[in-house]
């Protein structure tokens, strides 16, 4: 015997609840439903977490050449945000980087200096915190470091390249007129003058007195002397030396972080990124992108030292 | 509705088939976005894709004729039930899954300006937008609800037996397929259950079809002298 019209519709209403009712019972039962601390609206305070991870250069460094590098100024307007921003209650620095250019990481010295008087800032050294790296590293509250990470290689240098012998032995000759004696000093076309030696080892050296005088101002190190001979250090040795107060995980800093910014222990941790370029700016930098003309001297604090492999 | 029961039965194939591949992206779910879990789901990805693309036009072409068979039906005036049942086989798809699209760009958007660290998935979803993506899911299955109702009274009208076994499997695995939502250990029965249940109805629509053959008892003369006068 057919239902009727009215029995058909009850029941397909009847199934429709009793498929919502089961739908929700599995999964108020499942893991679905049993959040991990519960996501905050925007509006709760939170840690920021800021990457410093690659080379420290400018975009038009040479050190661009030479594999990934992080943009100065991208992680500057990133450290600035944090520093503005009312609701960041702490900042943690994830360092991955074997330092780059001292002029980039001076800036982003003086950048982590200003926010480190404005909030808590809490580093964590994942593979690399080396020379200029450790400098940017060097204003937070403390630094951790992983295990097996390399830390400190506290110098600066300068490297040039000459090949004059080769140019010499392909038979060909550059003529270089200049107005001043040091005019065109780290040619790579012949080798320095004993002059240009002392001027550009004149420069390492105040470059380097400022590094080290940061280290002494911001830690205690047990021995300068092996701290500031440029070595870099395991993580262990690190905090031995002086270099880092402690050893541990990123979860670690960050906890320090909540911890030093007065924030609850389940406080969410957002990243702050640089804006992505959109498609239309990504297609118009292909076609005017062309190779930068780059200054062959750079003073670099940086270990270990860039390759010039692709 | 034969034809589109044997395509629906392939997609529970199907799905049963892609719930291994499925499971082989939990490093994502833990958080592990690294170049190189991305690298190895690739290849996964991939199958993923092109079985994706065949789903949805298998999906799409049995929703088509499911529509088409029900408006038939409702055309011939056999009950104003399957009417209704065309408009919410028709509809209910697309409602449902507006408001689980819907659900799901809450979830992003709010994601994305709140995120935690680390884990995206298992656990840490917004209540509110994850209400939206499971109401979605419950208007969409109220499309297969109906159509089950409407298939034990096709089985009770054409005095089929196995349609209106088929009809209840149908409606056990519905509403098991919605519970399945969010109740990961349920979907390997739900798809077990859907491909009993359209491996029936395929062989139920078949034979109701030889039945239905001869006009349906409601509608059969009872006199030779009425026939001649409806014609």
């Amino acid at each position: 015997m057919r239902l009727r019209e009215w029995q058909l519709v009850t029941i397909a209403l009847a199934g429709v609840a009793a498929a919502a009712a089961l739908t929700f019972l599995a999964a108020h039962l499942s893991e679905v439903w049993q959040p991990a601390p519960p996501l905050r609206l925007p509006g709760a305070r939170y840690v920021a977490l800021v990457r410093v991870e690659g080379a420290i250069a400018y975009k038009t460094s040479q050190l661009t050449l030479f594999g990934l590098t992080l943009d100065a100024e991208d992680v500057a307007r990133l450290l600035d945000q944090a520093a503005d921003d009312p609701m960041a209650g702490a900042v943690v620095l994830l360092v991955n980087s074997p330092g780059g250019s001292a002029a980039a990481s001076e800036a982003l010295y003086l950048k982590v200096r200003e926010l480190a008087s404005k909030k808590p800032v809490v580093t964590y050294v994942r593979e690399y915190g080396a020379s200029g790296a450790y400098m940017v590293a060097l204003p937070s509250k403390a630094i951790i470091a992983s295990n097996s990470s390399i830390v400190g290689s506290v110098g600066v240098y300068i490297s040039i390249l000459t090949y004059g012998d080769l140019l010499e032995k392909l038979g060909v000759r550059v003529h270089v007129f200049k107005s001043g004696e040091l005019k065109d000093i780290g040619s790579s076309h012949r080798e320095p003058t004993p002059q240009e030696v002392r001027v550009l080892e004149g420069m390492v050296e105040e470059i380097f007195e400022l590094f080290k005088q940061r280290v002494l101002a911001h830690r205690s190190i047990r021995d300068p002397d092996e701290v500031f001979s440029g070595k870099p250090f395991t993580a262990s040795q690190a905090l031995g030396a002086g270099l880092i107060d402690g050893v541990g995980t990123l979860d670690d800093a960050i906890q320090l972080a909540r911890e030093l910014g007065g924030l609850p222990p389940d406080a969410p941790v957002r990243e702050l990124e640089p804006p992505r370029p959109g498609l239309l700016q990504l297609l118009l930098g292909r076609l005017t992108s062309s190779k930068p003309v780059v200054p062959s001297i750079e003073i670099i604090a940086m270990w270990p030292p860039p390759s010039t492999q692709p | 509705m034969r034809n589109a029961a044997a395509l629906r039965a392939l997609l529970a194939a199907l799905s049963l088939a892609l719930q291994p591949i499925a499971g082989s992206f939990q490093p994502w779910a833990s958080g592990n976005f690294t170049p190189e879990a991305l690298v190895s789901m690739l290849p996964l990805l991939g199958i993923l894709i092109v079985v994706g693309l065949l789903v949805i036009v298998v999906a799409l072409a049995s929703w088509v004729l499911r529509v088409l068979g029900w408006g038939s039906l409702c055309r011939s005036k056999q009950g104003r039930f399957y009417c209704i049942t065309r408009i919410v086989v028709l509809a209910a798809p697309i409602i449902g899954t507006l408001i689980m699209i819907a659900g799901a760009v809450v979830v992003a958007l709010q994601l994305a300006l709140a995120p935690s660290f680390g884990r995206l998935l298992p656990g840490g979803l917004p209540e509110g937008a994850l209400s939206v993506i499971l109401i979605g899911s419950v208007v969409t299955a109220s499309a297969d609800i109906f159509e089950a109702v409407a298939t034990l009274d096709l089985g009770q009208l054409f005095n089929v037996r196995l349609l209106t076994i088929a009809s209840l499997v149908f409606l056990a695995s519905s509403l098991l397929g919605a519970a399945s939502t969010t109740a990961q250990q349920l979907q390997y029965v739900s798809h077990a259950a859907s491909l009993a249940a359209f491996a029936l109805l395929t062989a139920g629509y078949h034979l109701a079809r030889g039945v239905a053959a001869a006009p349906p008892p409601s509608l059969q003369p009872s006199t030779p002298k009425q026939a001649g006068e409806r014609a």
